[in-house]
């Protein structure tokens, strides 16, 4: 029993760190419909961002931590609006988008590369200790805030897109950004504001990934492609199926190497994001719409 | 043609127009260069990016201080030595792309070489087919052995590591219950494997065999089906993230079983990225009698006193190489031929008595054992 309620606990940590990615990625291609592959590199570039603050300036962690959530929204309108939008407005199609999101996400973590140099970073703001046992599984105070604070910002989230106006809005332009345009709002701007709030989910999941997993530049990749594949399998349309998909992709996973050999982790990911395209490529929570290109 | 395509032309036009130019003043240079006559061009391939990028810098920089020295002593029969460093990424998908250009466009005849067994795993084929030396100066995994006669190593194989880490903690720290961490590449499932049926052999059990992912850092379910296992020692085969996730997490875990490793252990950014809390870890690592010399030029380049597990073999690599090159000339035929009839090196920093089977193998290795004390590395002594 303790080892299946560890193996549980193992999975939700898992699941809330890919939901905190598959979230933002989720939104973002809501409403702007192409792929955003370097929205991983948002994690990257403000796991730097915080280090820098931190562990290089010796600000307070709590005051770099806001910061670097302010900065990731703001790097995150900035690549739509110096990056995207440019292509966007050169009426580049979306396989385009998708090839360039991954240049972007290759020149970013070269950039860290160049910058901070290859090797693992780490914060060391809280020292490694024994966790708290609970029922004879053990979590560490971090794990905790990792899987609460989750938890209460995609509840906010989904309170946000279901009820706030701009939110409203957004599902507005996420269903038919045309039929929007007609009613005036302006999606353009829409589209830069869900860049503005995913990147800052990726902020936040910076923060607590830097601490969990320490940095390193090529984190990034790993971290969008199970993002990625959350998304897929909840439905990448809905946001509440994004992070159901993100749960369900970190139970998998550590359940499935109760039985099978630990190297097969990867290989349970891609199992399940296979047999979703294959059966039900919306997704478990997505709608099929007619999809205009 | 739009506008799109003129400006796309004339990008095109700029960027060729620069690179004859560029080709143009290179070769001028060439021709007029000093008399000391045309530079020996040998390639070198190592870990610059990515999970062992430190330990690979580290063996970059004793790279540049052998290879500065040879120059200083007259080069090779009086033409300097001209290295040329690529980057293999711990990866035999990577390092193939840097042998393939190392080979083909620079045209080199010596590859100093890989550092990690994948890497070197994955080009050594294609070089060993083009006739060209390979001569790694970190890669331990068994089966590069076969790998072909052009290739060398002057790093220990692990049928030496795997075997002495299985003696060691049956033999001499007593344990009798052993899980296994490893690291799915060349060189943790080639260690495992050696560790093992020998610890087997010896009369002990291996309780749990568990592999991660390289740079995975989530090892708490692999972890966790371990620590149900209960052993007395878990051998951790890992590279710096997979060893630094692990350990953090086991302590997390509440796992307050000893822990043995393998060499990779010797950067130091694990130790400190961890801390204290792993005081009286210990890990192998091929004995190194590394010089004050040695040590001092590496504190100049580096600012800093560390000699990470590779460097040692990287400095005697170009030292060794230099020396039968002198004799023979830059025909990889002839140098082949040398190396293996060569008489020990005994001038090394890496060991203290150097020389070559019919495999390419050094013939003797000797292991020491190190403990962590106070966040930090140091030889252990019963």
């Amino acid at each position: 029993m303790a080892i299946f309620l560890q193996l549980f606990i193992n999975g939700v940590i898992a699941g809330s760190i890919y939901a905190l990615v598959a979230s933002g990625f989720s939104l973002i291609y809501s409403t702007n419909r192409f792929i955003h592959f370097a929205h991983g590199t948002m994690v990257t570039v403000s796991a730097y961002f915080l280090y820098w603050l931190f562990a290089m300036l010796g600000l307070n962690f709590y005051l770099a931590g806001i910061l670097t959530i302010i900065f990731a929204g703001f790097l995150g309108w900035l690549s739509y609006i110096g990056f995207y939008k440019q292509l966007k407005m050169k009426k580049a199609s979306n396989a385009v988008l998708l090839v360039a999101s991954i240049g972007l996400l290759i020149l970013m973590e070269n950039l860290m590369l160049l910058i901070f140099g290859a090797d693992v970073k780490s914060l060391n703001f809280i020292a490694i200790n024994k966790g708290h046992e609970i029922g004879g599984a053990i979590i560490t105070g971090l794990q905790i805030i990792i899987v609460v604070s989750a938890l209460v910002l995609l509840a906010l989230l989904f309170i946000f897109v279901k009820y706030a106006k701009l939110g409203k809005t957004m599902r507005a332009v996420a269903d038919n950004p045309s039929l929007a345009n007609i009613l005036g709002i302006n999606s353009d701007k829409i589209c830069s504001y869900s860049f503005i709030i995913g990147s800052a989910i990726a902020g936040f999941a910076a923060i607590l990934i830097a601490l969990e997993q320490n940095i390193e530049p090529v984190m990034g990749l790993t971290l969008i492609i199970k993002g990625f594949t959350s998304a897929i399998i909840g439905g990448v349309t809905s946001l509440p199926g994004s992070i159901l998909g993100s749960y369900l992709l970190g139970l998998a996973e550590n359940f499935g190497i109760w039985y099978l050999p630990s190297g097969y982790k990867d290989a349970i990911a891609f199992v399940l994001l296979f047999l979703f395209l294959l059966i039900k490529p919306a997704g478990i929570l997505g709608i099929r719409k007619g999809v205009k290109e | 043609m739009n506008k799109t395509g003129k400006i796309i032309l004339g990008i095109v036009v700029v960027v060729v127009v620069i690179g004859l130019i560029w080709y143009g003043v290179s070769q001028n240079q060439k021709t007029t260069g000093p008399a000391a006559g045309e530079p020996i061009k040998i390639g070198w391939i190592g870990s610059l990016t990515g999970d062992v990028a430190n330990i690979g810098e580290n063996a970059r920089v004793a790279t540049e201080i052998a290879v500065a020295e040879v120059n200083a002593a007259g080069g090779i029969n009086g033409r300097p030595l001209e290295l040329i460093y690529e980057d293999g990424k711990c990866s035999g998908k990577e390092s193939i792309n840097a042998a393939n250009k190392l080979i083909n466009i620079d045209n080199v005849n010596v590859i100093i070489g890989g550092l990690c067994s994948g890497e070197t795993a994955g080009f050594v084929k294609t070089a060993m087919e083009q006739k060209r030396i390979v001569f790694s100066y970190c890669s331990s995994n068994p089966a590069l052995s076969n790998s072909g006669e052009y290739f060398f190593r002057d790093y220990p194989s692990d049928n030496f590591q795997g075997g002495y880490a299985a003696n060691y903690i049956y033999n001499d720290l007593g344990k009798r219950k052993v899980a296994v961490i490893f690291v799915q590449n060349d060189w943790g499932v080639g260690i495992k494997d050696v560790f093992v049926k020998k610890f087997k052999d010896l009369g002990g059990q291996i309780l749990a065999e568990e592999p991660v992912n390289q740079g995975d850092k989530d090892l708490k379910t692999q972890l966790t089906k371990i620590k149900e296992s209960n052993p007395e020692l878990i051998y951790f085969l890992g590279l710096t993230e997979e060893t630094i996730a692990g350990l953090r997490q086991a302590r997390e875990l509440d796992m307050n079983i000893p822990f043995f490793g393998g060499d990779p252990w010797d950067e130091t950014r694990i130790w400190e990225s961890l801390g204290k809390t792993y005081d009286g870890a210990m890990y192998t690592i091929p004995y190194a009698p590394l010089n004050e010399h040695f040590k001092e030029a590496m504190q100049e380049k580096l600012n800093n006193d560390a000699v990470l597990m590779c460097t040692p073999g990287a400095y005697d690599a170009v030292k060794i190489l230099a020396i039968a090159m002198n004799k023979v000339g830059t025909d990889p035929d002839k140098i082949k031929n040398e190396l293996h009839n060569m008489a020990p090196y005994t001038q090394g920093v890496s060991g203290q008595s150097i020389s070559f089977d019919q495999n390419g193998d050094i013939k003797t290795a000797s292991y020491m054992v190190k403990i962590i004390k106070g966040g930090k590395a140091v030889e252990y002594k019963k």
